[in-house]
């Protein structure tokens, strides 16, 4: 049985040949199944969104995809023409955007947007496709009786702008939605409301999810398995709350340890445990570990090769010398 | 000429704001024709010297207006604020200035506060030009030690704006705050938007610096689990109005789930699912 | 929109008035008057060109004329025409006609003909189709009209195909109806031609920066993420989005193409305003010349007008305003 979507290998650079390339992934695999919720947990420039935009084929015209391959549904979408991408765009993979006010467009009425997406997949008229498009923002929670439908991005709130991208994503239901970051724009209270709804969408349509965030409590509550990324690479893997409780990699458990913890006031004012320095330049990635140099763990083979990965239990994965046998 | 009221001895007093009140016009979708909103209305409040006040509340409830109000960038349409013996509202332009260097705003997004043809030097050195004080090797001496307060190396001094990361710039930011030596850094959601580990590095900073100089910060955020990490005491805004006024001890109870806490319940947040 | 409309048009009524004033001194300043040729002329004795003058109202002082003018304007007349004895609106009137058929086909070929080709070169941008009509363009814009209305006009001499100026054959009375209109499209070509080659460069320039700005966009990139086709990602979504510049440079096109026009309809002897214009000039016949400023004002701020009320009708970010 196939997963709906297997990563193998995927490298993938900025920069021509003839000037220096900067590697954004590098030797990324991992799966997701039909229904699956899965995070990834990465900080700014871990290549995380790169990541998302070679999913859907998006990749901007500096980019190249070294080697891998992205097989979604048993075809191997890294090779595909334009017109074939097309049609899994948003029909297949869909993906909703950090910054909704950004993403939506700015002189067309919500209502239309959707019902565009809707006619690009399915063969459906104007009226047919404006009343499903109704039909789906009610879904997302949103006041179609006073004709929310009508109203133009900008007169709306951001929160109510996530949710239009969001009615977008699921319009033509794909199997797979991968949410960059949907949430870092919105107030908390507006935050949780929109996870509220993406985990309750996710459940009722059977959908799969891939929910990148840079937050750990965001995914803990929402993901059953997270991948965490650093430097182009997935460098741990697991059920969510084992690698929360339990971090094998040191920078899953630096950046754990560097939440102020929730309700207690023991540590009220003292200084947060800090990883030291920050991210490697992707352009000038050592030759060994690339976290090597912030890594308070490390051993001499660290600085000399990359670590491969290792399975220390069954359903975990870690990419770390101190693993290995 | 009026005198701060409540000047007394105690743990003394920045700055207060006395029924502070503004409102701007704005329109919905629906009405299309512009309402009053009333973005502050008679807000009470203290901040101790030394100490870190945070204010939070949801989008629209009058965080960022009080804000802007206390930074002297606008004026309440009534109230008073009255910091270090006088009413700030009360005084003129050329008075305010005096008063304007030793409050400073540290935004969100520096990108947008940090002039992207300038380098991190001359960022830094602007206020003291402003001010005019000292020569400009002077000017340019004291903005390296700057930068390098916030942890920046002199290295890095020629570089623009866009070559730094996002944590970078938020130091330098800070660094750019301190040039006049304020006593009240206002820090309008200046952790929201980072990375963790970032965030953590940033926050010891403006912990270890305001032991340092006895520095006095007024937080604004939506970010609870930090708020009840840094703050020394807590006031929620919600709609224009105070609901809450507390200190941190008291918004959160030891076990509780997330629901429990005041802090939540005053921002009518729901439980998380799952 | 009433509101809007009511303060654009009380504006644009304040400018005429202004223009007309500037004008009227402007043509003062310069030297020379309708007689002076005639005080040269050794036949007509000085008190004679006096007495004209004083019948024509050419002693008065500046204000008293200008009010004289308005009262004429009032009355339709729009002033008088030494050179040709008569109130300047009869004459006038034919000529704007003819002038308007031209600029306004003009305007419409150059954008209809600007707006795919700068959408092609920017969708292919960097690609050669761009660079190709790149070039193009830029000789295009290194030509002078005028030297782009000549050589048309020799291309027609030799091949025989469309008429050389005018704008109508010389038996024009006896052809009517549909003859009457295809005779008229023949002698329109040229100068439509010459203009749309002027205005076509600036125009394609304009559209291709503005839509490669949209197309970089990220609500473009979303909506390619979401699996609209290419075409309609073009013409659906990012020309609507560049619609805010290109309206604005609609105002200034047809003030540029005015200017223009008054040229092309004297070397391809079209029977516009321009050819009046350029005589009355030159005779120092002041009130055929101030009436020819202020219907080309009056264009030009009904063009600009035009762009106001598009880009309201496009941009519901600006109805907030």
């Amino acid at each position: 049985m196939h997963p709906l979507l297997q990563v193998k290998d995927l490298a993938v650079c900025y920069g021509s040949a003839a000037r220096r390339q900067s590697a954004a992934i590098d030797n990324l695999s991992f799966n997701i199944a039909d229904g699956e919720a899965v995070g990834l947990l990465g900080e700014s420039g871990c290549g995380k969104t790169t990541l998302g935009l070679s999913l859907l084929g998006l990749l901007p015209a500096g980019a190249r995809v070294l080697r891998g391959t992205v097989i979604f549904r048993g075809t191997d979408i890294l090779g595909l023409a334009e017109r074939d991408l097309q049609k899994i765009r948003g029909a297949g993979i869909s993906m909703v955007y950090q910054e909704p006010g950004m993403a939506l467009h700015p002189v067309i009425r919500v209502g239309d947007q959707i019902a565009a997406v809707l006619r690009s997949h399915k063969p459906l008229s104007r009226e047919q496709a404006r009343i499903e498009a109704r039909g789906l923002l009610a879904q997302v929670g949103l006041d179609v009786e006073n004709r929310i439908d009508l109203a133009y991005p900008h007169q709306l709130s951001g929160g109510q702008q996530q949710r239009v991208a969001i009615a977008q994503a699921i319009a033509c239901h794909p199997a797979l939605i991968i949410a960059d970051e949907p949430t870092t724009a919105l107030d908390t209270a507006t935050q949780m409301d929109i996870l509220t709804l993406l985990k309750g969408l996710q459940e009722k349509l059977q959908v799969a999810f891939l929910l990148i965030s840079h937050n750990p409590d965001e995914l803990k509550h929402f993901v059953d398995r997270i991948l965490v990324m650093y430097a182009g690479r997935v460098i741990e893997e697991g059920p969510v709350h084992e690698v929360i409780q339990s971090p094998l990699h040191p920078y899953t458990r630096g950046l754990l340890g560097a939440r102020p913890s929730a309700g207690l006031s023991a540590d009220h004012k003292r200084p947060l445990a800090v990883i030291p320095g920050e991210p490697p330049d992707l352009a000038d990635l050592p030759a060994g570990c690339a976290f090597e140099g912030r890594c308070s763990e490390g051993r001499r083979i660290c600085r000399m090769q990359k670590p491969e990965e290792v399975r220390p239990e069954v359903s975990r994965r870690v990419a770390c010398f101190n693993y290995a046998h | 000429m009026p005198t701060d009221p409540l000047q007394t001895g105690g743990p003394q007093v920045l700055l207060r704001g006395v029924a502070l009140s503004k409102q701007y016009r704005r329109g919905g979708w629906l009405s299309g024709r512009s309402s009053p909103v009333a973005a502050l209305h008679t807000v009470d409040f203290t901040i101790r010297a030394g100490s870190t006040l945070a204010l939070i509340g949801a989008s629209g409830s009058g965080k960022s207006t009080l804000a802007r109000c206390l930074a002297c960038l606008e004026k309440p349409d009534s109230g008073e604020i009255w910091f270090d013996g006088k009413d700030l509202v009360s005084l003129s332009q050329r008075e305010l200035a005096a008063f304007r260097r030793q409050i400073q705003l540290i935004f969100q997004e520096p990108a947008a506060s940090l002039n992207p043809r300038f380098t991190a030097v001359q960022i830094v050195s602007e206020p003291l030009l402003i001010a005019g004080r000292g020569t400009k090797k002077e000017r340019q001496e004291r903005a390296i030690e700057l930068m390098a307060l916030v942890g920046l190396p002199a290295g890095l001094a020629s570089r623009l704006p866009f070559e730094f990361s996002g944590g970078q710039r938020r130091r330098l930011a800070i660094a750019r705050a301190l040039a006049l030596e304020p006593k009240l850094l206002i820090l309008d959601e200046a952790l929201t938007g980072l990375d963790l580990s970032t965030r953590a590095q940033i926050s010891n900073l403006l912990l270890q610096l305001q032991e340092v100089y006895s520095l006095t910060y007024l937080c604004i955020s939506h970010d609870l689990d930090l708020v009840t990490h840094l703050a020394d005491d807590v006031v929620i805004l919600r709609e224009g109005r105070v609901v809450e006024d507390l200190a941190p001890d008291q918004s959160v109870s030891s076990q509780s789930s997330q629901a429990d806490n005041p802090l939540a319940v005053a921002l009518e947040l729901s439980s998380l699912p799952g | 929109m009433a509101h809007f409309l009511t303060q654009r048009l009380a504006r644009a009524l304040l400018v005429l008035f202004g223009v007309s004033l500037l004008v009227f001194i402007l043509i003062d300043l310069a030297p020379g008057e309708y007689f002076q040729e005639m005080r040269l002329n050794p036949q007509i004795s000085r008190e004679t060109v006096a007495a004209l003058r004083t019948q024509y109202g050419l002693d008065q002082p500046l204000p008293v004329r200008y009010g004289r003018w308005l009262r004429s304007v009032s009355r339709g007349e729009l002033g008088f025409s030494f050179a040709y004895n008569s109130p300047v609106w009869p004459l006038l009137k034919r000529r704007i006609g003819n002038t308007l058929i031209l600029t306004i086909t003009s305007l419409v070929c150059s954008w209809l003909i600007a707006i795919p080709i700068g959408i092609r070169m920017a969708d292919r941008a960097g690609r050669w189709p761009d660079r190709i009509s790149g070039i193009g363009v830029t000789f295009l814009q290194a030509t002078p009209d005028v030297l782009i209305a000549l050589g048309l006009l020799a291309l027609a001499l030799r091949v025989r195909w469309l008429p050389t100026g005018g704008m109508h054959a010389p038996d024009f009375s006896e052809t009517e109806g549909l003859g009457g209109v295809k005779d008229l499209v023949l002698h329109l070509v040229l100068p439509v031609l010459a203009l749309t080659a002027g205005m076509l460069p600036v125009l394609v320039r304009h559209v291709r920066s503005a839509m490669l700005e949209v197309l970089d966009a990220p609500f473009i990139a979303a909506a390619r993420g979401h699996g609209i086709r290419r075409y309609r990602l073009l013409l659906g979504y990012a020309l609507p989005a560049a619609a805010n510049p290109l309206i604005s440079m609609f105002g200034i096109s047809v003030g540029a193409l005015l200017s223009a026009s008054l040229l092309i309809e004297v070397i391809m002897s079209w029977p516009g305003v321009g050819p009046m214009l350029l005589e009355a000039i030159l005779q120092r016949d002041p009130y055929i010349v101030v009436a020819v400023v202020l219907f080309s004002t009056l264009f030009l701020v009904a063009g600009s007008l035009l762009g106001d009320v598009f880009l309201y009708i496009a941009d519901p970010r600006i109805r907030v305003e």
